[in-house]
């Protein structure tokens, strides 16, 4: 398995999960993560036919608390830590092209 | 620079008034100011703060208001939980300036109860790795030894409380970042079962694995912390809502018929051969003091680690999307569209270990992988926990090592991610099955060796310890003993060869501490107060630079010991040697300052016993003293020798121990000295003190300790006689031995009743 991890696989996946990357680094990553890869591999000895998954620790039921209304966070300090804001909103780089509005 | 050596002691000084909260807090963040630029076990340190909550601490008492069970307690926290105060950044480049709203509903526990938040402590960035290396901070270093990790993700959280910098930290395990560090460090980490304890306020990286844990030199302050942040909280969905028992309540008492599941696969290949060794002891001890040993099967437990690095990254690379430069951590500069903010600020901000691991967890959840990887590691867990109910079935607690290793050097593993993984082999798998998990010190004194430093300097030194080590300008230990253990016996009871032996064992001991870290000197103290080794063995930590440290550590220790009606009787200065301040000091105290030779081996000497000897472990010398002494004791001269079995015996039940070299004249007036020597295949060093009243029996003795030490390949033996003691010398030299110097004492004037026969 791990020969399909290579710097194709580690730029696809790089890219879902939004990370920018030099082409050192994911020479790197490539030879990291496939020998990672390679040992959870071993997992494919045991036999989990029929076996249920699970995904926490304990069976957690859905928690339900009255609907009081409560006051959040102020707006200033939840903007605080942002690294760029404007009139109290987060600010980001234009999501859509200029005239397609 | 007082410094109680556990959080009840702290707690309790400072509710009876006896030192105020400020004053604790003063002298840790003096300590930590001090150590520093040795560990790096903070990101931010709050002065002001502590010292401000200090104050309200004791104008509550000043008051007579309660105070809490923590009251006045110095407490550091990972840096990955959240607190009101300063910055929390996860030891990330992405989060270095941020500041949260909110303390972690752990943190608010602990001030609830009184604790003083003093500081943040580093950690592998946000808790992923295993060897604190991975921090945009830099690296923590062991107390133990600077050139080997504290182990992580909660690396500053264990050297912090190893080197007695706080009584106390709050550590995060996800895989075993709390349980690891303790074993590295030799300190006690706990991990709550999953829910135990409010993940609110804990930066998330594996959200059905991790929870925050105590870290403390004992298992009773662990307890005692888990009994404070245990507890519901409305704001975690995935809190238990049972009852907090006090889980300090029940610690006494004896192990009998405790069931104790011991899986042979957990000694299997990978594992080093001392950690093997110390575990099998530590179960033995535990058999010993009435538990049943149970063997049992956990089939599945050789995959939880390939389990767990699948579940623990898929986790995370949900968990961790939030950062990605729009509502806190940093953002990348010069970006065309909202998709390069993304991924430009994440590439830049989060460290390559960090990304390695979105990357792989991202892998794991990515379609056409699913199922091969995330479905089935689900799967692997249920057959995980599975294991774990079945053998609950028959036991109370599974008992097997920490760690494969003891803790490893500085860059052994970072280049080689696996391979580090892999040492997480013993703790993930409490965490896939959600229980509860504990990291104890396999044992005490001489097993600081288990830490995985090897101790082959020569003991004695000419130069100054200024050299070695910037900052220290010099170490002490300071022996003392109790007025009431010499008052029981006749003058000529007390041996001197058994108690120097003694102070010199710890007095080693304190050498160690001292010197691989961050103390200028330990008092090591012991009277019938302590009625174990162990205890005895522990020690007070002072830092002192100028002649006005010395005066005040002095005034200070003397206040010390007469809460415990301790007298002085000796100072002995690590390395052999005293700095004139202190000289002089101790001079004006009424010690005589007297020198002795150190002498050291320089080639293996062969000759004939003509005396026993009895070197034997520490069980059946016990028997051998008890055959011995016990029944017989004659009057006048053998009245001593019984007095010192009986202070001997004390030594002999310390199970710490595991060797004694003992010798035994019979003749003519029942002398007899032990020379305790820990774990004998870990020592590198060998101390050995003879007295030379029988020289025909100190010789038989010595080289049955050389054949020993040659068998052992120990490399060191090292041994001082007085410096007017020329016989003495040139017998060692006969043996092999070369001078190595001068090492002072200083013996306070003694009382008659504590001076030796003659």
């Amino acid at each position: 398995m791990s020969a399909e991890f290579d710097e194709q696989l580690v730029r696809h996946v790089a890219h879902l999960a939004r990370l920018k990357l030099s082409d050192d680094a994911i020479a790197v990553a490539a030879s990291h993560l496939s020998r990672v890869v390679d040992y959870v591999n071993l997992l494919n000895e045991v036999d989990t036919e029929g076996v249920a998954e699970t995904a926490h620790p304990f069976e957690a039921d859905g928690v339900m608390r009255d609907d009081v209304a409560r006051s959040s966070v102020d707006r200033e300090a939840a903007i605080k830590n942002a690294p760029d804001q404007a009139a109290g909103c987060f600010r980001v780089p234009r999501v859509l092209d200029q005239g397609d509005a | 620079m007082t410094a109680p050596a556990t959080i009840s002691e702290t707690a309790d000084f400072v509710r009876t008034g006896a030192c105020s909260a400020e004053q604790f807090v003063r002298d840790a963040l003096d300590r930590i100011h001090r150590s520093e630029p040795t560990l790096n076990a903070f990101i931010s340190v709050f002065d002001e703060e502590a010292v401000a909550d200090a104050r309200r601490i004791d104008s509550a008492r000043e008051k007579g208001e309660p105070l809490g069970r923590l009251c006045g307690v110095p407490i550091a926290v990972k840096d990955n939980i959240c607190t009101n105060a300063g910055l929390t950044t996860c030891g990330s480049r992405m989060l270095s300036s941020f500041e949260s709203l909110y303390d972690a509903f752990a943190v608010t526990r602990l001030r609830v109860e009184g604790a003083i938040i003093i500081g943040k402590t580093n950690l592998d960035e946000f808790g992923m790795g295993s060897s604190c290396e991975h921090s945009v901070h830099g690296p923590t270093r062991n107390p133990w030894d600077a050139r080997r990790v504290p182990g992580g993700s909660s690396g500053g959280s264990a050297a912090a409380v190893a080197a007695r910098v706080v009584p106390g930290a709050l550590g995060s395990d996800t895989g075993g970042s709390v349980r690891q560090p303790a074993s590295f460090c030799g300190v006690v980490g706990l991990k709550p079962s999953y829910g135990r304890v409010s993940r609110s306020g804990l930066v998330a990286y594996g959200s059905s694995l991790d929870q925050i844990g105590p870290m403390a030199t004992t298992v009773t302050d662990a307890a005692l912390l888990l009994s404070v942040i245990a507890g519901h909280d409305a704001q975690d969905a995935t809190c238990a809502v049972g009852a907090v028992p006090d889980y300090a309540d029940g610690l006494a008492g004896d192990l009998t018929g405790v069931r104790v599941g011991v899986c042979e696969a957990h000694f299997a290949d990978g594992l080093d051969a001392s950690v093997a060794r110390m575990v099998r002891e530590a179960l033995d001890t535990m058999a010993a003091r009435g538990a049943v040993m149970v063997p049992i099967e956990l089939p599945h437990m050789k995959y939880a680690t390939a389990c767990y690095y699948l579940i623990a990254t898929a986790e995370a690379s949900g968990n961790l999307a939030r950062f990605d430069g729009v509502r806190y951590g940093r953002r990348a500069a010069d970006v065309n569209d909202v998709d390069e903010l993304y991924s430009a600020s994440r590439g830049a901000f989060l460290g390559a270990e960090v990304q390695r691991r979105l990357m792989l967890g991202t892998y794991a959840l990515s379609s056409g992988y699913y199922d091969a990887y995330y479905a089935k590691a689900l799967k692997v867990r249920t057959l995980v926990a599975r294991d774990f109910e079945a053998a609950f079935a028959d036991v109370d607690v599974i008992a097997s090592p920490a760690a494969p290793t003891t803790a490893f050097a500085f860059g052994e593993k970072s280049e080689d991610p696996l391979s580090m993984y892999l040492g997480d082999v013993y703790t993930v798998a409490a965490n896939l099955a959600g229980l509860c998990a504990i990291s104890i010190p396999a044992g005490l004194t001489m097993r600081v060796y288990r830490l995985g430093f090897s101790y082959r300097r020569p003991r004695f030194r000419s130069k100054p310890c200024s050299t070695r080590r910037t900052g220290f300008s010099w170490l002490l230990s300071v022996t003392i003993r109790c007025r009431q253990v010499l008052r029981r016996h006749r003058r000529d009871m007390i041996e001197h060869a058994t108690v120097n032996s003694l102070l010199r064992c710890t007095q080693a001991y304190c050498n160690q501490l001292c010197e691989k870290h961050t103390l200028d000197f330990g008092i090591v103290y012991f009277s019938e107060r302590f009625p174990n080794v162990a205890e005895l063995n522990q020690f007070r930590e002072v830092i002192a630079e100028s002649a006005d440290d010395v005066r005040t550590a002095m005034i200070e220790a003397d206040a010390w010991f007469s809460q415990y009606r301790l007298t002085c009787c000796r100072w002995a200065p690590a390395m052999g040697r005293a700095s004139d301040v202190l000289s002089a000091q101790l001079r004006e105290r009424g010690f005589e300052r007297r020198v002795d030779t150190a002498m050291r081996l320089s080639a293996w000497p062969t000759w004939d016993a003509v005396a026993e000897v009895r070197v034997l472990p520490a069980r059946a010398m016990r028997m051998a003293y008890r055959a011995t002494f016990d029944g017989t004791p004659s009057k006048g001269e053998g009245g001593s020798a019984e007095a010192i079995a009986e202070v001997a015996l004390e030594r002999l039940d310390d199970p710490s121990f595991d060797m004694f070299v003992a010798m035994v004249d019979k003749k003519p007036a029942g002398r007899c000295a032990l020379y305790q020597v820990g774990d004998l295949a870990q020592v590198r060093d060998l101390y050995v003190l003879p007295e030379f009243a029988n020289r025909d029996v100190e010789q038989a003795m010595l080289s049955h300790v050389l054949a020993m030490a040659k068998r052992l390949s120990i490399g060191n033996v090292l041994a001082c006689v007085a410096a007017d003691d020329a016989a003495g010398a040139d017998w060692f030299e006969r043996a092999g031995f070369v001078t190595d110097g001068e090492i002072e004492e200083y013996c306070h004037v003694a009382p008659a009743e504590m001076k030796p026969s003659s």
